[in-house]
């Protein structure tokens, strides 16, 4: 096992999130247990989840948005506020009324329900923008799933809006995740827009070796049982240019995999630490290697492709089970949240500070 | 013009309404119904205007070519000899008029437009040019033939013909300068009585009126010109004078009257121009915009329309939206005016304008742009559509509305900072706000955005780059002013020690690590010290050793001064009521729960760290002067702190540092060594006779006793090398009987070999003291010297005195 210590090291270096120890796999859908958690109805979630399904998204974290309303009439000044912007930037120069309802770009902010887990999450909000024509240019999501708040040591200070006393986390709506689609201009627009209207910062996520691998520990032997296994595709990008081959794809049986990671963790429980990862893909780099007689350990992962679905390091996602929807925004949730969140910096101190 | 065949009722009835518009956002409907009336009839207006301005040009084309054979012969000559005297001319006449009064100003503007509706009206109704006995003392444009000139002239007389009554000539009062140029602005005059008697046919341009000679009177130049082109005039020079101006209240009293001629096409770049510097966000109203919107429709897409509409945006984002790219707005004219006028100034000394006058303004970059100006307000956070009563109840003033400090006083809880956070830190002002601001969402806001930024900009991409020391430096502004490092930054710091390569932002890096708060010394240690270690030990010169020893001195001052009293305040405030955490904002704006940490725990440790971080710097870099200093300079910040900031901490330092330092080649270093040793000293004879000595100190009692003793006996009693005395450190082990054997012969020399008068360090002292007082030769064996005053005072012209100041101390009789 000491060469997998060494690959894991390899991959902590470059991990842009702060190490986590432990985390929990999420299987299904999530069930009404706890008291934070609020009751979804059924219908709502599967139209939400199925718009999602079967859509390649590039993922963004995003800090909490200041004075972001979601009501209904907010919304609809959003709309013609973006709508506006959107089609001034359609043309150059030409100042747009944004009274006059005008031909143009078109932008619609709608509340999108059966996201949202916990009862102290706000809905995501899902935003598309149409041509004069009608014609789909972007979709956007903006979503917090069974996310930890950000706002944590300031969120009690007592502050005055429109008269009433509010919590300072209350001015804030947190929806850390943004799902993207479409034109890469019309993003930028529109991202730039939330910038100066809701004072946030976007950053796109980007998977390191080491988140791929969680993921792919998480979620590599979760079936759908409908139908024959799905085989497991992990990509390897080599690091060195012009040897004429970039990219191994290796392909493992879902019996194999599912062998691999009950051997890895036995106990079969929901919350799998660190270690455990490290000596699955420690497995899997091993088996390579010794086959093909190549270092898999020094090579980075640049893709999965699972059974519920694909996952490239540039950060793109697509998700094919309708069922997991909630399993892997959840943890993307989380992720972006890590992305955002500078207070676990100081404490993630190997040594316990002394109190 | 548009507006200048209005009777004066008309007009007045007008600007009141303009006026009206501007400032009284609920007559907004009203006004606009009325102003569209308005427009209907300028429309019409328009048309007749343009067709006299057809007419006329082709007049003057005409004329054009018809001079075209006698310019030739004499234009270049004349052109270089006119503008010379131009220039000194105008300096002289402008001279009195560089403060610009406004209430001239605008009288003459007043003049200008009531006027111009008179005389339009009247050139309405005849075309020809007539000339009649009311318009004695007006002026008119006369022409000579052959050659062919052209001249100013104020008509004093006229003479009927005798037989049918016409007027056939006039007298005229010539401005007695020709010009070769048919366009009125190039022509020019000087005030030399110059009479004449002209017919009636020569007269081919007037009457104009005495609005000239005051307009002329600020600015020669402007010449006599037909109405628009005096109001385009007008204007430009506005624009030019704008940033001379003192207070441009009045000028704002005319933005109706100026927007009204947004229309003219002459006019239009020049009133958007002096628009875009005048325009404020009241200003900026519903029926403006679209107004502004119909002309760009007409007229396309033209830089100084966009110019101005990209000033409404930026004031109202909620009613118009644009994008597009120009290099600039607005062209820069009239170099000559301006030239002339920083001619002037510099010849007075007076230097208003720092960047040249009306540098070309460009179109705001706002993507590349680390922070802007915080004027731009949130769209959907508009007060002028959102519950305007509300905020107006709560009292909140927007930012943009103050314009004095005394105002900030006033509506200082008040304070309406929607504007992105980060954009208030792109001032000296701003960013005092945002220290004392009451909207607590800011430091919360302001770290969301320094984290993405410093991870954006540091994190993820190598190397220094621009934007990243732009960065670091308004973060070091920031945290200068609010005397606490941001917990964003100090994560950020935490994170980016440990693949800091000691090179990138340097100096930034490590004065931001100065500022740090208190933390748990294994935090402290593991995040921040030890990544400065490795550093330290592995990879950095001596230069990089010395900040890092620097860094440390200033953390620990800043630690023993600023943060150990903080950290008193918050956990007593914690202490006596966790809830009530808006009392903690008194003392920080980031507040935090104050672990239970014992400050003077962690200072010490830390001193410990750093003096052996010194004398694992003197092992690398042995006898490094540089070193030396640096980490003498961290100890007698240590020594002076219970003289200071009375804190019972006492820590030695070692022995590396001390025999280096006493050992040395530099006198400096020495002052320097027997001070802290003074200081340590003094340090605990005051803890004693408090009581408060306990045996924890008592390891550093008495190593500092010894250093005492060994400093003593090498600098004073000339028993260096003496071994056998336990209390010594650096000559204990001396082997005695060896010692003695090989300092036998020269014995009485070696033992005084580090004696103040003999200290090598000291040696060229000495040399320059017997110089300067002239002593005899034999003074140097005896060293008697050395307890005179003359050289008490002579060490101290050096800053050497600590030196005497050190053995005075052991010699007095209470040691």
């Amino acid at each position: 096992m000491e060469s997998v210590k060494k690959t894991v090291s390899k991959y902590k270096c470059n991990t842009p999130f702060p190490s986590t120890r432990q985390r929990t796999v999420r299987r299904e859908q999530p069930v009404n247990r706890s008291i934070r958690r609020r009751t979804i109805s059924a219908k709502d979630t599967d139209r939400t989840c199925m718009d999602i399904t079967r859509k390649t998204w590039q993922i963004y974290s995003c800090s909490p948005l200041y004075h972001f309303d979601s009501d209904k009439s907010s919304l609809k000044r959003y709309s013609r506020l973006l709508s506006a912007t959107l089609t001034a930037h359609g043309r150059r120069g030409m100042g747009i009324s944004t009274d006059e309802q005008e031909t143009g770009t078109k932008a619609v902010f709608t509340v999108a329900m059966g996201l949202a887990v916990l009862s102290d999450e706000p809905d995501a909000i899902k935003l598309t923008i149409n041509t004069n024509e009608g014609k789909s240019v972007a979709e956007f999501y903006f979503c917090s799933v069974e996310a930890e708040p950000v706002i944590k040591d300031m969120a009690e200070i007592p502050v005055k809006r429109k008269g009433r006393k509010q919590r300072l986390a209350d001015q804030f709506t947190t929806l850390p995740l943004f799902l993207c689609k479409g034109n890469l201009t019309t993003r930028k627009h529109v991202f730039n827009w939330l910038k100066t209207e809701f004072d946030c910062n976007i950053r796109k996520i980007e998977f390191s070796c080491l988140s791929l691998t969680w993921m792919l520990a998480m979620w590599a032997n979760i079936s759908l049982k409908q139908k024959k296994s799905k085989s497991t595709k992990i990509s390897w990008k080599i690091p060195v240019p012009d040897i004429g081959i970039n990219t191994i794809e290796t392909s493992f049986t879902a019996e194999s995999i599912s062998k691999l990671w009950t051997n890895v963790h036995p106990s079969g429980s929901d919350l799998i630490s660190v270690e455990e990862v490290e000596n699955f893909i420690g497995g899997i780099e091993d088996h390579l290697t010794q086959h093909f007689k190549i270092k898999f350990q020094m090579l980075p992962i640049t893709s999965l492709n699972l059974e519920i679905g694909l996952f490239h390091n540039e950060g793109k996602i697509k998700v094919l089970s309708m069922r997991h929807v909630h399993t892997v925004l959840t943890h993307l949730s989380c992720l972006a949240i890590e992305q955002l969140d500078w207070t676990q910096y100081s404490t993630s101190s190997d040594t316990t500070p002394t109190t | 013009m548009n507006g200048s065949i209005l009777t004066n009722e008309e007009f007045n009835e007008q600007v009141e309404n303009f006026e009206a518009n501007g400032t009284i956002a609920k007559k907004r409907k009203a006004g606009r119904r009325k102003s569209n009336a308005d427009e209907d009839e300028e429309i019409n207006s328009l048309d007749l205007e343009e067709e006299e301005e057809i007419e006329r040009r082709m007049e003057r084309e005409i004329q054009r070519q018809m001079d075209e054979d006698m310019r030739r012969v004499d234009t270049e000559d004349e052109m270089v000899e006119e503008s010379d005297d131009e220039s000194e001319e105008m300096n002289d006449k402008t001279r009195e008029d560089t403060v610009v009064r406004m209430e001239d100003v605008e009288e003459e503007r007043r003049d200008v437009t009531e006027e111009s509706v008179n005389e339009q009206k009247k050139e309405k109704k005849k075309f020809k040019l007539e000339i009649n006995k009311k318009q004695v003392g007006k002026y008119f444009a006369v022409f000579w033939e052959k050659p062919k000139t052209y001249y100013w002239g104020k008509l004093l007389k006229v003479f009927r013909d005798e037989v049918d009554g016409k007027i056939e000539q006039a007298e005229f009062k010539f401005w007695d300068k020709k010009s070769t140029s048919e366009d009125a602005v190039y022509w020019d005059w000087q005030t030399k009585e110059d009479i004449d008697i002209v017919t009636v046919e020569n007269c081919f341009w007037g009457p104009s009126t005495a609005v000239l000679t005051s307009v002329g009177r600020a600015k020669s130049y402007f010449g006599f010109a037909e109405e628009k082109e005096i109001k385009c005039l007008l204007l430009r020079w506005l624009i030019i004078v704008y940033d001379l101006l003192t207070s441009k209240t009045k000028l704002h009293c005319l933005y109706g009257i100026l927007f009204h001629y947004i229309g003219s096409d002459i006019l239009c770049p020049s009133i958007c121009q002096l628009l875009f510097l005048l325009t404020r966000k009241n200003e900026v109203t519903h029926y403006r915009i679209s107004k502004l919107l119909e002309l760009q429709k007409r007229v396309g897409i033209v830089p100084h329309i966009c110019g101005l509409l990209s000033v409404y945006r930026m004031y109202q984002p909620s009613l118009i939206s644009m994008s597009g790219n120009f290099k600039t707005f607005f062209k820069k004219q009239d170099r000559a005016w301006e030239q002339s006028i920083l001619r002037m100034q510099q010849r007075h000394g007076i230097n208003v304008f720092s960047e040249g006058i009306n540098p070309m303004i460009p179109m705001p970059k706002v993507e590349r742009k680390l922070m802007h100006q915080p004027l731009v307000t949130m769209a959907h956070n508009d007060t002028q559509n959102m519950q305007p009563l509300a905020d107006h109840l709560l009292g909140k003033v927007p930012i943009y509305q103050i314009t004095s400090f005394q105002e900030l006083l006033d509506h200082f809880g008040q304070l309406d900072l929607d504007c992105q956070a980060f954009t208030l830190l792109s001032s000296t002002t701003f960013r005092h706000l945002v220290a004392i601001a009451c909207d607590r969402t800011m430091p919360l806001r302001l770290s969301f955005w320094l984290h993405h930024c410093l991870n954006e900009e540091l994190m993820l991409t190598g190397g220094e780059s621009k934007r990243g020391i732009e960065l670091l430096h308004i973060i070091l502004q920031l945290s200068d002013l609010i005397q606490e490092c941001l917990p964003v930054c100090e994560a950020f710091l935490f994170r980016y020690l440990c693949t800091w390569n000691g090179k990138d932002y340097c100096s930034y890096i490590l004065k931001l690590l100065t500022r740090i708060r208190i933390f748990p010394y294994s935090v402290l240690h593991d995040l921040v010290l030890s990544p400065l270690h490795k550093l330290f030990v592995f990879s950095s010169n001596v230069y990089l050793k010395c900040s890092i020893i620097n860094t440390m001195t200033e953390m620990l001052c800043n630690y023993l001064s600023l943060e150990t009293s903080k950290h008193e305040v918050l956990s007593k405030l914690s202490a006596l009521d966790a809830s009530d955490i808006t009392e903690q904002f008194r003392h920080t704006l980031y507040p935090h729960n104050a672990a239970q940490l014992d400050p003077e725990v962690i200072i010490r440790k830390l001193i410990v760290f750093v003096g052996e971080l010194c004398a694992e710097g003197l092992r690398l870099e042995p006898n490094n002067l540089l070193l030396i200093h640096y980490a003498l300079q961290f100890h007698l910040q240590v020594s002076s702190t219970f003289e200071i900031h009375a804190k019972p901490i006492v820590v030695a330092p070692t022995l590396s540092l001390v025999s280096a330092a006493l050992f040395t080649l530099s006198s400096p270093c020495i002052s320097v060594l027997l001070e802290i040793l003074c200081n340590h000293r003094i340090a605990l004879t005051k803890l004693k006779e408090e009581g408060s000595l306990t045996l924890a100190y008592q390891e550093e009692i008495d190593l500092l006793n010894q250093y005492f003793v060994d400093v003593y006996d090498s600098i004073w009693r000339r028993r260096a090398f003496k071994s056998g005395n336990d209390n010594s450190i650096f000559y204990k082990n001396l082997d005695s009987g060896d010692m003695d054997e090989m300092l036998s012969h020269t014995a009485f020399l070696s033992r005084r070999m580090f004696c103040l008068d003999r200290h090598p360090a000291f040696a060229l002292t000495t040399r320059q003291y017997i110089e300067t007082f002239d002593l005899p030769l034999e003074s140097i064996f005896n060293a008697k010297f050395v307890l005179e005053e003359n050289y008490a005072e002579f060490l101290k012209s050096r800053c050497l005195h600590k030196v005497l100041n050190f053995i005075i101390a052991l010699r007095s009789p209470s040691n």
